[in-house]
Formats: C-alpha cells, sequence, structure tokens
C-alpha cells in the first residue's frame, strides 16, 4: 500500500512563496483531467503562505506557515460531496472537476478554510497533492521548487521514506488537530507562544548568565535557560491559556520570580537583579 | 497641509470611487484599445500541437526551464534542485503575457515630429497605435534633427535592466553601441543603487571593491554584522535563491547574525540571531560609538592600525571628542540611534573580540543623507576590528554577495561598445535638477562639471520616471525635453511619458547565452514575440539603417551570427551546435576561494592599495583638500536634514525607510497578477506601522491611508506590526506609479510610490547619491 503525506518544517520556511507561485504556474490555464480543471487566474491559493508575527517590539518571531489541502483520512469534504469527492487508494483526496458542479457546500465544508469556489465553472477546487505528477512518480510541484527543502513528501507506508522517519521521530503533528479530520499534512516547528525579557541589575548593565527558569503551574513542566551577553532570554514552546512562574538567578544578586498569566506571547521587558549586599 | 487630490477638484467621494475602481488591470488609458492588452491563455495557442516543447532559458541571473504548448508558454519550472528560482520567476509566464505587453508601436496623442508640438499631454498615457516604419521614421528623423540642432550631448540615452541581463540582448550594449556609433549621448553617472559606495569607497579602500566569497565565509567566518541588510530578500534579486541556501547553511553552521535594520526583516526572521532597531540614517553614530567602546576598553587591533592603516589618530580626536568637545560615548548615541547605551556598549564588545567576523553593509545606510560616511565608517570598524584580508574577515558593502557569479571563468563574450564620444553626463539623481537647469555647474567626485542642455531623452527597458526621487518635480522636469522615445516590452509609468513607444521583445522571446554561478545557459527562444514586439538589437538595427549606420551596427551579423561569435570567446568544451542542442553547461571545476585584500594583508608593501598611500586610508588627504564640512576626511556622523530632530519633524513626525521589495525587482513585475496578490493588500501598496504609531492616528491594520509630505502623496494600506520600529514606516520602493491625474504634476499616487514623498537632494557634493530613507512623512487614515 502506499498512502501519501507531506511533512512540512517551518523551521526551514523563509516565507520566499515559490510553493504558492509555483502552484498557480502548475494549474492557472493549465486542466490536469480527471484530477481537476485549470485554476482562475486569480483569487486561489490551493497553497497558501501566511506568517505569523508572535511577540512584541523589540522582542519577535516571525514564522511563516505554508497550507495546502490536508488530504484528510477522514474529510468532512467528502461528507458533504453527494460522492464528488473521492479519496484515492494512496490517500490523496479529489474533487471530482464534472461531478462537483454547484456543490458550494463542499467549500464550506473544510475545517481548514482550503477549498476555493471557482466561479466560472462553478466548481469547488483545491489542492490536488499534484497527483498527475504523482502518478509520473515525481512529487508535488511546490515539493520540488522549495529552495529550502521544507516541504517533504512521500509513502506513511515505506519505513525509509523522509516523511515516515520524520513522523516517527515525533517532530511532526497536524495542525489543529481539534479537528479530528485525520489529516495528512504534518508540522515541524508549529509557533507556540513564548515568554521573553531582558536582565539588568540596577544600573542598567545588562546580565549574562542568568538562570531563567519557566515552571507551568499546570503540568509541573520546567523549561531552563540562561541570559545571553545583552541580557536577553528567551523561552519558546509554551502554551497561551496557562499560569507560569518565571523565576532569575544569578550568583551574587537577589533572586527574582514572576506569575505570568500567558494569553499570548509575552515580553517582559526588563526585569532588575539587585545585588546581595554582603 | 491642504489635500491636493481636493485642489484638483477630485472631491472625497470621488476619490473614493476612483479608490473602488482601481485594480489590476485599470492602470490603462481608455484611449488604448483594450484589443492592444488583452492577456494570453492558452486559448491563444498558435497549432493544435500537444506536444510539451522545453527551452533551457533563465531569468534574473538563474536557470529556468519553459515549458511550451502549441506556441504558447504553459509553465516556468527550473532544472537544477540546487538553483531554484525565485516566486518572481516562477510567475514570468504573467509577465510574458501580463495585460501591460506593449504590443504594437505606439504614438503618444497630440504629438508632432519638430519639436514644436506641445508637451501638456506627455504623461497622460493617451497613444495611438501606429506602424513599425512610421515608428522607426519619426525616431530616426527626430534623433538626426536633434543631433543636427544641438549635438549629441542633447540626447540623453538611458538603460536599465530591461528584466535580465544576458550576453548579447544586454540593453545596455545594445543602447550604448547604438548611441556610440551615432555620435555619442549624454549619459547618467552612478546609480539609484549604490552610487555612495562606488564613490566613497575608494577613498578608504581604492578602487578594487570585492569581498571574501561566500564559500568563505561560510567556512571561516564566526560572526556577520548586517547593517541595513535583508539578504534573504535582495539575494533573490539577481541571485535567485542560491544565497537563501548559503543563509541556512551559515545558521545551521552557528554563524552568529546580528541585524542592525529598522525592520524585523526576513533575514532577521529566517536567521537572525539578534535584531537592534536603528533610527535610519543614524548608522554613523551607532558606529562611532562602537569605536569609542572599542578604544576605551583597549579592544581594537592596534597592529593592523599601524600596519595597514592611515589618520587613525585624527579618526581617534573625533571618536574620543578631542575634536570637536563630544566624545561619542553610546551615552552620545544612545538617543541618536534609539539603542540603549549597555546594548550599544555590548555590541561593540562582541563585534571586537568575535574573530574573524563580516562587516555587512547593505545599500540602505549609504542612500540617506551623507550616505559616503557609513561606506567609509563600516570599512574603518573591519579595519579596527582587523577584518581586513583574512580568510572569514572582510567587509562587504552590497544586498548579496554576489562573488559567486565570478565563478564562471568561461564567461561568453557580450556585444563590443565603441567609447562615447560625448563626455557630459549628470549624476543620476539629479536628472530632473539637469532637465530642468541646463548649463548649471555641480561637482561629482572632486570635479566640476555643467548640466547639459538634455532636448531628447531615450530609454531602453529603463522605468526612471518610477524610481526617480521627487517624482512631481521630475514629471515638471519631463515636460522640457523635445522628444522621449523608449524601448519597453511593458507600457510601464516611464513609458507613458513617451512620444513614441517601441514594442520590445521579452527575454523569452528571443535567443541568447546567460551565464549564472556555474551555469552556461542558451537562452533558446521559447515563443514569438507578442504582437508586434521585435528585440532591441532588431529595432536598433532598423534605426541604424534609417541613420545610415547599419552596417557598423550590425557587423553583417545577425542574431545567431553574434551568438556563435560571442559563444566563440567562452572556453566551454562544447560546439555551438552542441550548446544549442543541450541548451545547458554545467562546470564542475570548483574555483579557488577568493579572499578580498589577501595579498595587501600579506605584504601591504609590495601589493599597496590603490589608495594615493597605498593604504587603508581611515583620514584622506584628496577629501581633506575638499574642505567641505560635509565630505569630512574622517568619516562622521552628520545630522540628516530630515530626520526626528529636524524642525519639520512636528508637521511630518514618522521617518519613511523603502526598502526593496521581497516580491518585485524594484518596479520589474508590479504589474503582473499573481505578484499583485502577494506583493498588495488589496490592491494596495502596504505600508508597515508600529502600533504605537498606528493607534493615536486611529489606524488598523487593513486601513487605506495616505502617506504625504511637502513633496507629494501617495495611497497605501497599512501593516500595523512589530516588525517595524515606532516611529518609522516602512512602504517598498518599485510600485508603479498610478496617478489620479496622468502627467498633471503634484496629484495623488494611488499606487503606493515612494517617490512622491522622496526628496531628490543628494548625498552630498561628492558622490550626489540619492537619499530615498531621508524622508520624513505624515500618515493619515482616509478609509
Amino acid at each position: 500500500m502506499t498512502r501519501y503525506a507531506m511533512v512540512i518544517n517551518l523551521n526551514r520556511c523563509i516565507g520566499c512563496d515559490v510553493c504558492l507561485m509555483v502552484c498557480k504556474d502548475q494549474y492557472v490555464d493549465n486542466d490536469y483531467l480527471p484530477y481537476t480543471k485549470a485554476q482562475p487566474e486569480t483569487g486561489h491559493f490551493w497553497m497558501y503562505v501566511s506568517e505569523i508575527e508572535r511577540g512584541e517590539f523589540p522582542s519577535l518571531k516571525v514564522n511563516w506557515l505554508p497550507k495546502p489541502c490536508m488530504h484528510c483520512d477522514d474529510a468532512p469534504c467528502i461528507k458533504s460531496s453527494n460522492g464528488s469527492v473521492y479519496k484515492r487508494s494512496d490517500g490523496i483526496v479529489i474533487i471530482d472537476p464534472v461531478k462537483s458542479v454547484g456543490q458550494l457546500q463542499i467549500v464550506n465544508s473544510c475545517p481548514y478554510g482550503r477549498i476555493y469556489w471557482n466561479q466560472k465553472e462553478a466548481i469547488p477546487q483545491k489542492c490536488t497533492f499534484c497527483a498527475h505528477r504523482v502518478d509520473q512518480g515525481l512529487t508535488p510541484a511546490c515539493v520540488e521548487a522549495c529552495p529550502l527543502q521544507a516541504l517533504a513528501f512521500g509513502d506513511l507506508d515505506d519505513p525509509n521514506s523522509l516523511v515516515s522517519k520524520l513522523i516517527v521521530e515525533g517532530k511532526a503533528e497536524p495542525l489543529n488537530p481539534e479537528y479530528g479530520t485525520k489529516p495528512k499534512v504534518y508540522y515541524i516547528g508549529l509557533p507556540k507562544d513564548f515568554i521573553s525579557g531582558r536582565v539588568v541589575d540596577s544600573k542598567g548593565e545588562l546580565l549574562q548568565g542568568v538562570e531563567v527558569t519557566v515552571l507551568s503551574l499546570r503540568s509541573d513542566k520546567k523549561w531552563v535557560t540562561k541570559t545571553d551577553r545583552y541580557g536577553d532570554f528567551m523561552i519558546d514552546g509554551l502554551t497561551s491559556g496557562t499560569s507560569y512562574s518565571v523565576s532569575f538567578e544569578k550568583i551574587g544578586f537577589l533572586p527574582r520570580k514572576r506569575l505570568v498569566h500567558l494569553s499570548k506571547s509575552t515580553y517582559l521587558g526588563d526585569i532588575t537583579l539587585y545585588r546581595k549586599t554582603a | 497641509m491642504p489635500d491636493v487630490y481636493m485642489s484638483v477638484k477630485i472631491g472625497r467621494r470621488s476619490l473614493l470611487k476612483t479608490l473602488a475602481t482601481i485594480g489590476a488591470a485599470a492602470a490603462f488609458s481608455s484611449l488604448v484599445s483594450q484589443k492592444l492588452f488583452k492577456a494570453i491563455t492558452p486559448a491563444d495557442a498558435q497549432t493544435t500541437e500537444e506536444k510539451e516543447v522545453i527551452s533551457y532559458s533563465a531569468g534574473n541571473g538563474g536557470p529556468l526551464k519553459l515549458v511550451v504548448k502549441g506556441g504558447v508558454l504553459r509553465r516556468v519550472e527550473v532544472f537544477d534542485p540546487n538553483v531554484r528560482a525565485s516566486q518572481r520567476e516562477r510567475a514570468n509566464r504573467k509577465a510574458l503575457y501580463s495585460p501591460a505587453r506593449v504590443r504594437y508601436p505606439l504614438k503618444r496623442v497630440g504629438f508632432v515630429p519638430g519639436g514644436k508640438s506641445p508637451t501638456d499631454n506627455r504623461g497622460k498615457g493617451e497613444f495611438v497605435r501606429i506602424s513599425w516604419d512610421e515608428a522607426l521614421e519619426i525616431v530616426a528623423s527626430e534623433l538626426k534633427r536633434i543631433k543636427e540642432t544641438y549635438g549629441n550631448s542633447a540626447i540623453y540615452a538611458g538603460a536599465d535592466w530591461a528584466t535580465v541581463f544576458p550576453s548579447f540582448h544586454h540593453i545596455y550594449n545594445l543602447l550604448y553601441r547604438f548611441f556610440h556609433l551615432f555620435g555619442g549621448r549624454t549619459e547618467y553617472r552612478t546609480f539609484y543603487s549604490n552610487a555612495a559606495i562606488n564613490v566613497a569607497w575608494p577613498y578608504s579602500l581604492g578602487s578594487d571593491l570585492t569581498y571574501n566569497d561566500p564559500e568563505d565565509i561560510l567556512e571561516n567566518t564566526k560572526l556577520i554584522l548586517f547593517l541595513w541588510t535583508d539578504p534573504a530578500v535582495t539575494s533573490t534579486h539577481r541571485n535567485d535563491n542560491h544565497n537563501n541556501l548559503w543563509l541556512k547553511k551559515c545558521k545551521e553552521k552557528g554563524i552568529r547574525m546580528i541585524h542592525v535594520n529598522p525592520k524585523f526583516t526576513d533575514s532577521m526572521a529566517a536567521y537572525g540571531d539578534k535584531w537592534i532597531p536603528i533610527i535610519p540614517g543614524t548608522d554613523c553614530a551607532l558606529l562611532a560609538a562602537m569605536a569609542y567602546v572599542m578604544i576605551q576598553e583597549n579592544l581594537y587591533d592596534k597592529e593592523f592600525i599601524a600596519k595597514y592603516t592611515v589618520g587613525f589618530e585624527k579618526f581617534a580626536d573625533y571618536i574620543l571628542g578631542r575634536e570637536d568637545g563630544v566624545p561619542k560615548t553610546p551615552e552620545w548615541a544612545a538617543p541618536i540611534c534609539g539603542i540603549d547605551a549597555a546594548t550599544i556598549r555590548e555590541l561593540a564588545r562582541e563585534v571586537a573580540t568575535t574573530k574573524p567576523a563580516v562587516i555587512w553593509q547593505g545599500w540602505g545606510a549609504q542612500r540617506a543623507a551623507y550616505g559616503e560616511q557609513p561606506v567609509r565608517m563600516a570599512i574603518t570598524i573591519a579595519a579596527m576590528t582587523g577584518n581586513i584580508g583574512i580568510p572569514g574577515g572582510c567587509v562587504v558593502q552590497g544586498p548579496n554577495n554576489s562573488n559567486s557569479l565570478r565563478r564562471v571563468e568561461t564567461m561568453v563574450g557580450s556585444l563590443p561598445v565603441p567609447p562615447n564620444p560625448v563626455k557630459t553626463f549628470f549624476p543620476m539623481v539629479l536628472i530632473a535638477d539637469a532637465l530642468l537647469n541646463p548649463g548649471k555647474p555641480f561637482r561629482w567626485d572632486r570635479g566640476d562639471y555643467v548640466f547639459p542642455d538634455i532636448k531628447a531623452i531615450y530609454w531602453a527597458g529603463f522605468n526612471q520616471l518610477n524610481q526617480q526621487a521627487d517624482l512631481n518635480k521630475f514629471i515638471e522636469a519631463l515636460k522640457k525635453p523635445e522628444f522621449i522615445v523608449v524601448n519597453e516590452i511593458f507600457l510601464t509609468p516611464t513609458a507613458k511619458f513617451a512620444d513614441i513607444v517601441l514594442p520590445a521583445a521579452h527575454q523569452f522571446e528571443r535567443n541568447d547565452f546567460l551565464c549564472f554561478y556555474k551555469y552556461l545557459i542558451f537562452m533558446k527562444k521559447a515563443v514569438e514575440p507578442l504582437g508586434e514586439a521585435k528585440s532591441d538589437y532588431e529595432i536598433f538595427t532598423l534605426l541604424a539603417e534609417k541613420l545610415g549606420f547599419k552596417q557598423q551596427y550590425t557587423e553583417g551579423r545577425t542574431e545567431m551570427d553574434w551568438l556563435r561569435y560571442l559563444y566563440s570567446q567562452s572556453k566551454c568544451p562544447l560546439t555551438f551546435e552542441e550548446i544549442m542542442q543541450r541548451g545547458y553547461y554545467v562546470f564542475d571545476k570548483e574555483p579557488t576561494v577568493y579572499i578580498a585584500f589577501k595579498a595587501f594583508r600579506q605584504d601591504p608593501e609590495k601589493n599597496p592599495l590603490k589608495t594615493p598611500t597605498g593604504k587603508i586610508e581611515i583620514y584622506s588627504e584628496l577629501l581633506a583638500e575638499l574642505k567641505d564640512q560635509y565630505v569630512p576626511p574622517i568619516p562622521k556622523f552628520i545630522e540628516p536634514w530630515e530626520w526626528k530632530d529636524s524642525p519639520i519633524a512636528s508637521k511630518y513626525p514618522l521617518q519613511l525607510i523603502t526598502p526593496h521589495p521581497k516580491y518585485r525587482l524594484h518596479s520589474q513585475f508590479d504589474h503582473v497578477s499573481w505578484i499583485q496578490e502577494r506583493a498588495k493588500l488589496d490592491g494596495y501598496a502596504p505600508v508597515w506601522i508600529n502600533p504605537v504609531d498606528a493607534e493615536p492616528r486611529r489606524i488598523n491594520n487593513g486601513d487605506i491611508v495616505k502617506i504625504y509630505n511637502d513633496r507629494g502623496e501617495t495611497l497605501a494600506k497599512a501593516f500595523v506590526t512589530h516588525r517595524i520600529r515606532p516611529g518609522v514606516i516602512s512602504l517598498d520602493e518599485g510600485a508603479w506609479y498610478k496617478p489620479v491625474q496622468p502627467g498633471v504634476k503634484s496629484t495623488l499616487d494611488l499606487g503606493g510610490n515612494p517617490n512622491l514623498v522622496n526628496t531628490d537632494i543628494s548625498t552630498s557634493q561628492l558622490a550626489q547619491g540619492p537619499t530615498t530613507h531621508t524622508t520624513l512623512v505624515e500618515v493619515v487614515k482616509v478609509r
């Protein structure tokens, strides 16, 4: 058996939009029947790249999130489609461009918003994982084009495929698993939330090597880091809606503790440590 | 400031109506029949041939593979996974078939040859289609008339990208060869890009403007201090994504990357370790304070300074305050740069003690008031840290380290260009001054000159109107010439100011060679020229024929004859027939890694620099002789004429920067539908603004805003983001000028072109470079 999946490594994505543009070049004006009719000139992004900005000036992180169709194993679009959307035996979800005419509800069925309406043809359209290329033994056009190889495509049933390895290593996770659709697109490095700040002494001198410990008050999970030469620290991978205790320790200084209820990535600004007096 | 669009009697309501109607295709005048500007689709296939035909080709430096069916381009692919084209190149099909393509020769409505017809209509974009013969006859007779009446210096001929720089159809060579055989032309000197670097660098390091190879930096460098550069974006301007792969390797290797930039750039986001958000135009204050710390804390390389430089003592006098009583301490620099003193101090220590390091200054800092200063100051910092002439240590002053382009030792030859018999020129950014003030004296690089009296302009592949600062002034100046002609692929904002527009072929519509990195590519003509478009070579050949020097221009060679001739100058082992058949050749031999100024470092006496003293001139006697306080002999921080501390800041409190766009190459691709979808927000140029500045102006993300000052006004859509420091807004250069009233000065621009508000005051009398980052504006919500 073959079960195709895609793994998108956000740590490698630089938001260059090549995947998005290659997808347009592949499909605009070009039919690939029986899988899809041509994409309209503009308005469709079968591969969409959004920018995610976290934190606040001047402590930021920016990531980009490429989003094709998730080719779900439990696809809501199939259920909504009156038999016009099907899953191939290799896992690729295809909207039949003939049977799906007029079925606008298919567009609305996708919780990920990955299906577009082609006004002229009156059909729903989306990423096909480049089924016409896969049939020829090629990878999807976006995977081939990504300059930093942030996209991997392959067979989950082949334990030696890159996608299998990445998923087995446990680094890859689906986007919005709460939708419960069993997506076949996985992500490495999905942005979580961070706490950052800068530690200085009472004279405003930057303090390097301050041990910063973040403790989740929900799970007792602990993160430890040290401030760099600019007094900066950042602890990423935290979860909003959780309270954390953040403690600062350095030999010769009085320790400090802050409680942070995280609602989004947060920059604490300057935290002053005071020298112990003899 | 009163609303200018009110004063030209376009009320708010009709403005909103105008806003509602502008879109991708609305940029074309109603007088030009829409038939001339129809998009091409597979339905236009010339044959029913179903077979896909592959042609190897190239974009701006990068290899491409074109897939054609039935005479129509269907896809743009790549053929080497190591060099993956940028997003623009992958949208090139929509550029080739853009509704903005010029398909037929056009004549401006109201234009009559002879130098007498009014020019008021210029820029309105109202054209009629004429035949090639009529067009060539007009251009030839006008050039002849102007040459005979005023002499060749009355003709300014300038070229730029015209989409790509290949071996043969290189637009500079084609245009300059034509005019130099015709008796000469007035030319521009120094570029919008890097005028201050090109002029100021030689005063410090001599005329060799070189850097270490990227392979060396990856191998040996420990730290890169990026000053005002975003190589993740700008490296794609010529090198496609080759440099992004390189940057990724640098990051994976743990090379520390510090970004001093008002913007949290994509380079910072993707690869950076530390962001130091600086107030634009204050780089020299930061670098001076770093020098102060290095001197005070004894962190600089005294041995290097003694052996390889001259004038450090005078620089130290300035830094320590012995010259002007003001020590350039971090506390002095902090309020100037908007960076706290402790950070400046630590940055100085890190840069001074992490070796080897690269001081990598982009072109941003020098494209500002007194832009010569950061050029020479960055070199001084590189010298103080000993990072010159060693593996892993160098000073780079460019948007990317394109040294790898030199790898092709086997370059194909290029079209020979005889010398220009005419000596008149103007510094590029002073074009409007030159047009408005013929005979006026000006200085440039220690020389004294006068502006020529320009009566005709010939632009080939050059959207200069769009890219010239203080656009409203330039529009006024463009009423002056008697004749303007362009060779253009697209009806650009510049082409709209022409009297005659000659339709030029796209790079996919002609045969050529392009050498890039390790590739020699035969750019095979993939499709026929659109409409009646002709290659620039053919256009100049036909004009030369009308003017009686066809034989000299062509030397009896056709395009293919030239390609064969130029290819014969390459050392590529394939025959001409073989390379045409195979499409490309890959040079596998790895060249030796280049270290800039290595010989000088090894033996400065035997291998002196090309400076008067043969050493790194921190102090320049040549500049001292100028006795110009704005061109000091040592690099200094000089307060910009327009910045946060200027009186005019009370009226225009925001500082505008105009970086290179991610999705365009300058103004190229702005008209392309797929690029517009991404580069713009609902058809508007995005302007980055910090929430601190947006909130008091009641500007929300996605609001349409007007950016304005006394020079002009332009519309954009607010992108409210923490990625820009408070007090600064960022609007990319290159958006096509889209005036509410075409051809009229001081009308509102709907296109978001920052040159409406930028100034054409030059850096100084030395380089006379552009200062587009020295601009104060105010921003107001329109809706």
